[in-house]
């Protein structure tokens, strides 16, 4: 197929950003290999997070994109940490700081609540970022720190609307088709 | 006039297809019965059966579609409260809904324009099944519903989609071109009735009153197609104005330059397009598109044409 392009790839469109500080912290902490993301290019989208997109992606020249790919890190935290999508994507390739949570645990951790700790966890949990599994399944992010009591906690960081759905869910109107047009 | 007794009063809307769908008992019938769930997998997260063993864990019982490798039908259970569905590992959709980009079918490294693109799920679909390794630019005039198309672009995790707030009916030449292009256009949804059955009690959109709309942004479908690429017409209704109606005037227009490919899915059982309706006749070819009538394979009603836009040299 000849294509008379106007297209531009992504990389000449958006403000391209160097994520090799990020791909570093994603590796060192959870050992996913840097060198897997040498196909996808990174760019600042807002003041939140980098977002990732597929390498050469090519974008029309007009009108202006509302939205490339998915945001991948956020980078202006303290300690920078991956999104939710990032870890949906890329988490089952992480070969330490997974936390297998239980069932009574799980509610909480979608609902951005504080995860009560087994007494096994508690002292297993490094402070820090951990990826979250349950049953197997990568489901996001987690923070294990200390509360004002210096009590251990592990903290959801879970997306907003997981919250707004759980809490229709509980409202009882669940329409499983949601987006469904 | 009291309305003949075989009709229930509910599908008044429905009653001038009678002679066009066949069995119209079978027809009526299903056209009022609930819709069975249905969805489909995320292949970059696992394979069907995995998926389905997740949904399983959460209490949603699945079987696969025979037709779709990567479709699965709910037997029992609500997979809008799995973690699988939270997570972007699977996504419902009404089983009609997924044929036009299985009829598409994007490849790897294929480019992919979707001009009506919200809420996102024929453009994730379409991005899946290219791996997240092709391109994939969804249109939509509503901004309102951008964030429906980013939210479940995110829920399933994808890199290659670019999303536009733009009218596709103008969309200019600088949008580029594509190797395949999605035209699921806004239509009078008489196939929905079985998930919407309030559309059947509403005064609606009179049947082809948006058929000008639907001309428009099929013609810009063909335009921002590459030579020798492949279109996809859909709508989920069943008034002839909006589907073979459009086909057939953009097949007139295009006077060679563009052909029908038969519209069919081993498994799926349809209808040939119409040949004629209400005195205008179409042309011949226009059967190969593809009627769906929700007796015939417990679906809602849906439309579908397959085209092929003529290289530089014309047909081979």
């Amino acid at each position: 197929l000849s294509r008379d392009d106007f297209r531009v790839a992504a990389e000449e469109q958006l403000p391209i950003v160097d994520a090799r500080l990020y791909l570093a912290l994603l590796e060192e902490r959870f050992g996913i290999p840097a060198e897997l993301f040498k196909e996808y290019s990174f760019f600042r989208a807002n003041a939140q997070a980098i977002w990732i997109v597929r390498r050469g992606l090519p974008l029309p020249a007009r009108p202006a994109p509302y939205a490339v790919g998915m945001p991948f890190y956020y980078y202006r935290l303290r300690h920078p940490r991956p999104t939710t999508p990032a870890a949906l994507r890329w988490g089952h390739l992480a070969t330490r700081h997974v936390a297998e949570l239980d069932g009574e645990q799980i509610k909480p951790f979608i609902g951005y609540q504080d995860v009560p700790q087994r007494p096994d966890q508690a002292a297993a949990f490094s402070r820090g970022y951990w990826l979250v599994r349950y049953r197997g399944q990568l489901l996001g992010v987690g923070l294990a720190t200390t509360d004002d009591a210096d009590r251990p906690v592990f903290r959801a960081l879970t997306p907003k609307y997981w919250r707004l759905r759980l809490d229709q869910l509980a409202a009882g109107s669940d329409d499983d088709s949601t987006t469904e047009e | 006039m009291p309305p003949p007794m075989d009709i229930p009063y509910d599908l008044h809307k429905l009653e001038r297809y009678r002679d066009i769908v066949g069995d119209w008992p079978a027809f009526a019938e299903a056209s009022l019965a609930p819709l069975p769930t249905t969805l489909w997998v995320n292949t970059l997260r696992g394979s069907r059966e995995e998926i389905a063993a997740w949904l399983a864990d959460d209490g949603v019982e699945t079987t696969p579609l025979a037709w779709y490798p990567r479709g699965l039908r709910v037997v029992s259970g609500r997979p809008g409260k799995s973690f699988a569905f939270l997570t972007g590992a699977c996504h419902v959709q009404e089983e009609v809904s997924m044929m036009p980009i299985v009829l598409l079918d994007p490849r790897p490294g294929d480019s992919v324009l979707d001009l009506c693109a919200a809420p996102g799920n024929k453009s994730t679909q379409a991005a899946v099944h290219m791996e997240d390794r092709g391109d994939l630019v969804a249109c939509e005039v509503n901004e309102g519903r951008l964030g429906l198309i980013v939210r479940n672009v995110e829920r399933m995790a994808l890199t290659s989609v670019a999303t536009l707030n733009t009218n596709a009916g103008n969309l200019p030449r600088e949008v580029g071109s594509f190797d395949r292009v999605l035209a699921d256009v806004p239509c009078g949804c008489e196939g929905t009735t079985r998930k919407n059955p309030s559309l059947l009690h509403r005064t609606g959109i009179p049947p082809g009153s948006l058929a000008g709309s639907q001309i428009s942004l099929l013609r810009k479908a063909i335009q921002r197609c590459t030579p020798g690429g492949r279109i996809v017409y859909s709508t989920c209704t069943y008034a002839p104005e909006e589907n073979e109606a459009v086909v057939d005037t953009l097949l007139r227009e295009m006077d060679g330059r563009l052909r029908l490919l038969p519209a069919r899915i081993d498994g799926v059982r349809g209808a040939p397009g119409l040949s004629s309706w209400q005195g205008r006749e179409y042309l011949p070819e226009v059967a190969q598109t593809l009627r769906l009538y929700p007796h015939l394979n417990d679906t809602g009603g849906f439309f579908i044409a397959l085209l092929e836009k003529a290289s530089d040299g014309g047909f081979p």
